[in-house]
């Protein structure tokens, strides 16, 4: 920044007195204590200018299922044979939605958030259309949804057969504050005719979900 | 310049020329503008200066690059001879790794910082016969009629994992991204990765599994497993993945990030934990993953 006299502009072989000075320094601190978008320089506001949260924050977490990182916990079932998961069962899960996870956006100051949220899951697909349930058959799925505020920002079907990962996303406007997030799933329910055991009484696997992780951007104003 | 807090000149003071090229010096300042010298308002779209929000951005082509698919690469599934999970680094037509290098990134990931990583890709999962039917993975269940019989749940899936390099440019030390399993656990006889560790991978279906004829919750009688269950090819698969990096404390220098194949993998538990282990039982070169074409793109962020 540079700066000119503005109200005496001294000369040389002049005669100085004091309020020469004074009345430029005063002329000079008025314009300086209250610059406008006009003076600011083009790229004036750098990365440590910026005060941190100012513009935007993005929320990052390694979503928790209590012990197991990232895992489904909300039905364990530890009764599942060897070679599956310890997951929900047709036994102790019946088809409601279950918040996986909840996170709360702090220091929201109002604007777009945008959010997404990845995981892999196991749908037990071996009973989608059975005897009694052919018309209309009953499709497994893995169903998903992302609630802020208690308003669903996205949602989806979900996988529906065997291992799969999947991703879902979406946006929505929100005041200042603290919002809830909470990322849901529902298991379609049984069919009539569903396999949910063996004769040894191992009970089947038929929803689980891991490796979830999720990540929102707060843009302000 | 917040503030200038240099003594007035006093009406019968001295002046001399150091005086005057003080208070020049004091108005030239620059880079120490604050808040105290703007007013509400003061800072607009053209202030703000490139940079401030995204650090970085690298993106690549996976595979092939061939959309059409008439080129592809084919790895094959894990056999019991295998010791670990072999990983295939995903590569073009001329067998060269596709991949972020250091000429990419170099990304030193500090506390506040974010790295997204995020890569899809083209994949076909392959099989011959019915190699389900030998796993140790099958389960016995009842038989319309009478009797048991053994179906295949399903479970069965190929892995695409996250690595980075963290050490040097030189890219010869490719590990998991922070978190990550290396599939290497041993559960009994076999090898794989804990689900908690698991938030660098995707999982592909070997192979799509169902039943016919399932009545009253016991599988239809009169048939072998082999087509009791109802088994069709995944076909050409969209593939994608995604990978967040936040350290709270310094964090590392990314220097290289590359996407891997291994498989097949099936769902297991062990002393109360979940693992996706190798079935080697269904392994084999006729079990196999084609690729084409995909990205690999990270952006490295502040997050406040």
């Amino acid at each position: 920044m540079s700066k000119k006299w503005t109200t005496y502009e001294q000369r040389d072989k002049n005669l100085l007195d004091a309020d020469a000075i004074t009345e430029e320094f005063r002329s000079n601190q008025s314009s300086i204590t209250t610059l406008d978008r006009t003076q600011m320089p083009v790229g004036a506001v750098t990365e440590a200018r910026l005060a941190p949260g100012a513009l935007h924050r993005i929320y990052t977490t390694e979503l928790s299922g209590g012990t197991n990182a990232g895992e489904q916990n909300n039905y364990r079932d530890t009764t599942t044979s060897a070679w599956q998961f310890l997951a929900a069962t047709y036994q102790v899960y019946g088809g409601s939605w279950q918040t996986l996870f909840n996170e709360t956006l702090t220091d929201f100051q109002g604007g777009n958030l945008f959010i997404e949220w990845g995981g892999s899951c196991f749908v037990n697909g071996l009973c989608h259309q059975t005897i009694n349930a052919l018309y209309p058959p009953n499709p497994k799925h893995f169903n998903l949804r992302i609630i802020v505020g208690g308003v669903e920002v996205a949602s989806s079907w979900g996988p529906a057969i065997g291992c799969q990962s999947y991703r879902l996303f979406g946006t929505h406007q929100l005041p200042p504050g603290n919002h809830e997030v909470s990322f849901q799933w529902r298991g379609t329910s049984s069919g009539p005719d569903d396999i949910v055991d063996t004769p040894g009484g191992a009970r089947l696997m038929q929803f689980h979900s891991w490796g979830n992780k999720a990540l929102a951007i707060g843009r302000f104003r | 310049m917040s503030r200038i807090t240099r003594d007035r000149i006093q009406p019968g003071q001295n002046l001399e020329a150091v005086d005057l090229n003080d208070r020049f010096t004091d108005y030239s300042q620059t880079a120490t503008l604050n808040e105290e010298n703007t007013r509400d308002g003061a800072f607009d779209t053209p202030h703000l200066a490139s940079g401030i929000i995204t650090k970085g951005m690298a993106k690549t082509f996976l595979g092939t690059g061939d959309w059409t698919r008439s080129s592809v690469n084919t790895v094959t599934s894990q056999t019991a001879a295998s010791t670990a999970a072999v990983k295939f680094p995903v590569e073009d037509a001329s067998s060269t790794e596709t991949r972020l290098n250091a000429s990419d990134l170099t990304w030193t990931i500090a506390a506040k910082d974010v790295l997204r990583i995020y890569w899809d890709l083209s994949v076909r999962p392959m099989y011959t016969g019915t190699p389900w039917t030998g796993s140790p993975t099958t389960i016995q269940v009842d038989q319309d009629g009478g009797g048991t019989v053994f179906v295949g749940i399903g479970g069965h899936c190929w892995i695409i994992s996250l690595e980075w390099d963290i050490t040097s440019a030189a890219l010869a030390n490719f590990v998991p991204v922070f978190g990550g399993t290396d599939f290497t656990s041993s559960v009994g006889s076999f090898k794989g990765g804990s689900l908690p560790g698991c938030r660098h991978a995707s999982v592909i279906p070997a192979w799509r599994m169902s039943t016919e004829n399932t009545v009253d919750g016991k599988a239809a009688s009169g048939t072998t497993i082999s087509t009791r269950n109802k088994v069709y090819p995944t076909g050409w698969y969209g593939a994608s993945g995604s990978f967040y990096y936040a350290p709270t404390t310094a964090g590392v220098t990314v220097y290289g990030i590359r996407v891997v194949v291994h498989g097949i993998y099936h769902p297991a538990n062990g002393s109360g934990n979940n693992y996706l282990l190798v079935d080697d039982t269904v392994g084999g070169a006729n079990q196999k993953l084609q690729y084409s074409a995909g990205f690999l793109t990270a952006i490295w962020q502040r997050t406040e």
